[in-house]
């Protein structure tokens, strides 16, 4: 009579199982970014060949107390005087990318930790003939008394702090899971549970985050998921909508992203990365840089790779025939089907930006003031105006109206900072002079 | 993702999840070296796959798939098929505490399971992973998932009569 689950009763058998491989894992890194990766086959192949020989020898080597290979004794030696001299622990030790290195009769073996290298240094123990010392390449540096990882040099205690935040992490994450399924936790409860981590002096891996003030919010990234989607699949907005998405956003260190997965009845996937920044930022147009698009396993489009798999509308949008409104709204789609801002940059002036009938005056005096022109001829020529971001009027794109009164012989073009109505350029394309 | 990111989130796998996926993996192959190896093979699958990893599932839900595919993967290969046995459980080390941890009634059933059971007991049972889930990680459907299940369920109510299905009538994830 039990009343232990499958997962306690299994557990509790195996407690003393516990994996120490991470220094083989580290070594098949090494050796593979070295071009050596099909080592381990060879090594597997000749380890089932030999396997009863194995077995036999390392029956008898026991019996003899000479199990443990040279190698292997060293790095017990190396261990023990890190856990006297340093007082690390073996949980501790574990986190640490172990190389030896021998020399006849003696061994060197170096602790680095993986990615804090230069915050915890590295430790080298030497032994062979004599007895083991080990060294510190921060021996003599002054080391903080407490944990904090914000710590220019990190001991022991510091290793420890990082390793039991791994540890809680991943009880957090657990918990989460037992809780109901971590796929179902808000964008909120993820980037809670991966908060801790932040205290590491930089980003480790990919990490939840909450979105910044300027980037653009969940909703507005699964909107704009949701318009590549319906675009892909030929089907309605509607129908898309119908169709369940799961958002997180994620940091890989660099920038923040979305991550749109639409799970489809028949079990098919689709997902859409979005940088959570805005596209167009001071703009007032609220959608993100798409940065991946997967239908499946089949990338579709990838910019940072290059490739672009989606087709294209079948023509450029009329844009000379569209109000400033519309405008602005095809560009914003443009954006979010990869198209680029620069080219893409109308938008519609808001709060603070001169109004269009001010421009347009403020367009006129320039002209006349440079050209000595009176208002009734600029009168009777075509007026056409655009808003938009001008990325040429400095390092950082402008606000701006632009301007322009054209006929059949002459073409006059005005841009303005859209802030304080600042005439920035006057172009003259006069086709008959050739001049711009 | 820079080479020194993916080293610290390498770090930090191996740190918290190494040991829950060693004996998954034991489980699975009732092999301790064979398992060792598939951890290993595991981690530097993600490693080099982690730019794949986009957070629509915990990391250790992740890992898990990997960590299954290459079970999987490790036992269809002929070679551990016909050269390697499973050790018996004697050779496992002592539990440490009371005589009720030393019990090898639940483990003993699990990996007498013929593979397919055993995958999905693993996966739904040890590592309590939704059907949905297991049926992903295991490239099948939900269907044949849940018939693997019940008769996995079967199995284990005639091997552990008397170690709790008198009590939990069937099902020994005990969340129903």
């Amino acid at each position: 009579m039990n009343s232990k689950t499958i997962r306690q009763a299994i557990d509790d058998r195996l407690q003393t199982m516990e994996w120490h491989g991470e220094t083989s894992v580290w070594r098949s890194l090494r050796s593979s970014s070295r071009g050596r990766a099909s080592h381990r086959v060879s090594v597997r192949l000749a380890a089932a060949l030999c396997a009863m020989t194995i077995l036999a020898c390392a029956t008898a080597l026991a019996a003899r107390g000479l199990l443990f290979s040279p190698r292997q004794t060293a790095s017990q030696q190396a261990h023990a005087l890190m856990q006297s001299q340093y007082g690390f622990s073996e949980e501790t030790l574990a986190l640490f990318d172990e190389t030896i290195a021998e020399d006849g009769g003696s061994w060197t073996i170096t602790f680095t930790l993986p990615a804090y290298a230069e915050q915890a240094g590295a430790y080298t123990v030497r032994g062979g003939s004599g007895v083991a010392r080990a060294e510190w390449s921060h021996d003599g540096a002054e080391v903080s008394p407490d944990a904090a990882l914000s710590a220019p040099i990190w001991g022991p205690m510091q290793v420890e702090r990082m390793r039991v935040l791994y540890h809680e992490h991943a009880e957090a994450l657990a918990a989460a899971e037992a809780k109901g399924g971590y796929g179902s936790l808000s964008i909120e409860e993820k980037a809670a549970i991966d908060a801790p981590l932040l205290e590491l002096p930089h980003v480790v891996g990919v990490i939840h985050v909450l979105p910044a003030a300027d980037d653009i919010t969940p909703e507005e990234a699964l909107e704009e998921a949701r318009g590549i989607y319906s675009l892909e699949r030929g089907i309605s907005a509607g129908a898309a909508a119908q169709v369940p998405a799961a958002v997180s956003l994620l940091s890989d260190g660099n920038e923040s992203y979305y991550d749109v997965l639409f799970t489809e009845a028949d079990g098919g996937s689709f997902r859409v990365l979005i940088g959570a920044a805005s596209a167009v930022p001071d703009s007032g147009l609220r959608v993100g840089t798409l940065l991946r698009v997967e239908d499946g396993a089949r990338l579709l489009y990838d910019k940072a790779e290059g490739v672009n798999a989606i087709p294209g509308p079948e023509e450029d949008p009329d844009v000379d025939a569209m109000t400033h409104a519309e405008r602005a709204a095809c560009a914003a789609e443009q954006i979010a089907a990869g198209g680029d801002p620069r080219e893409w940059n109308y938008l519609l002036p808001g709060e603070g930006d001169i109004a269009e009938e001010e421009a347009v005056a403020l367009a006129k005096e320039a002209i006349s003031a440079r050209l000595g022109l009176d208002q009734d001829a600029l009168d009777a020529m075509t007026l056409e105006t655009r808003f938009w971001l001008d990325y040429d009027l400095g390092e950082e794109p402008v606000r701006a109206w632009w301007v322009r009164f054209v006929d059949n012989i002459n073409d006059y073009q005005v841009t303005l900072r859209a802030g304080d109505g600042r005439v920035e350029s006057l172009d003259l394309m006069d086709g008959a002079l050739g001049v711009g | 993702m820079t080479p020194q990111q993916k080293e610290a989130w390498l770090a930090r796998a191996m740190a918290s999840y190494g040991t829950p996926l060693l004996r998954m993996a034991y489980v699975y192959l009732g092999d301790r070296a064979l398992a060792e190896d598939a951890v290993q093979e595991t981690f530097l699958k993600a490693y080099r796959r982690l730019e794949t990893f986009r957070g629509e599932s915990a990391e250790q839900t992740w890992l898990t798939r990997i960590a299954i595919n290459t079970c999987v993967s490790l036992g269809r290969t002929a070679w551990m098929r016909s050269v390697w046995r499973s050790p018996p459980l004697d050779e496992l080390p002592e539990p440490i505490g009371e005589d009720e941890t030393r019990d090898d009634t639940v483990l003993r059933a699990v990996m007498d399971l013929p593979g397919p059971l055993r995958q999905v007991v693993v996966l739904r049972y040890y590592q309590e992973m939704k059907v949905s889930d297991v049926a992903d990680a295991l490239g099948i459907s939900r269907n044949a998932v849940s018939t693997r299940l019940a008769r996995a369920r079967t199995r284990l109510r005639a091997a552990l009569k008397g170690w709790y299905f008198d009590e939990q009538q069937d099902d020994p994830a005990g969340d129903r």
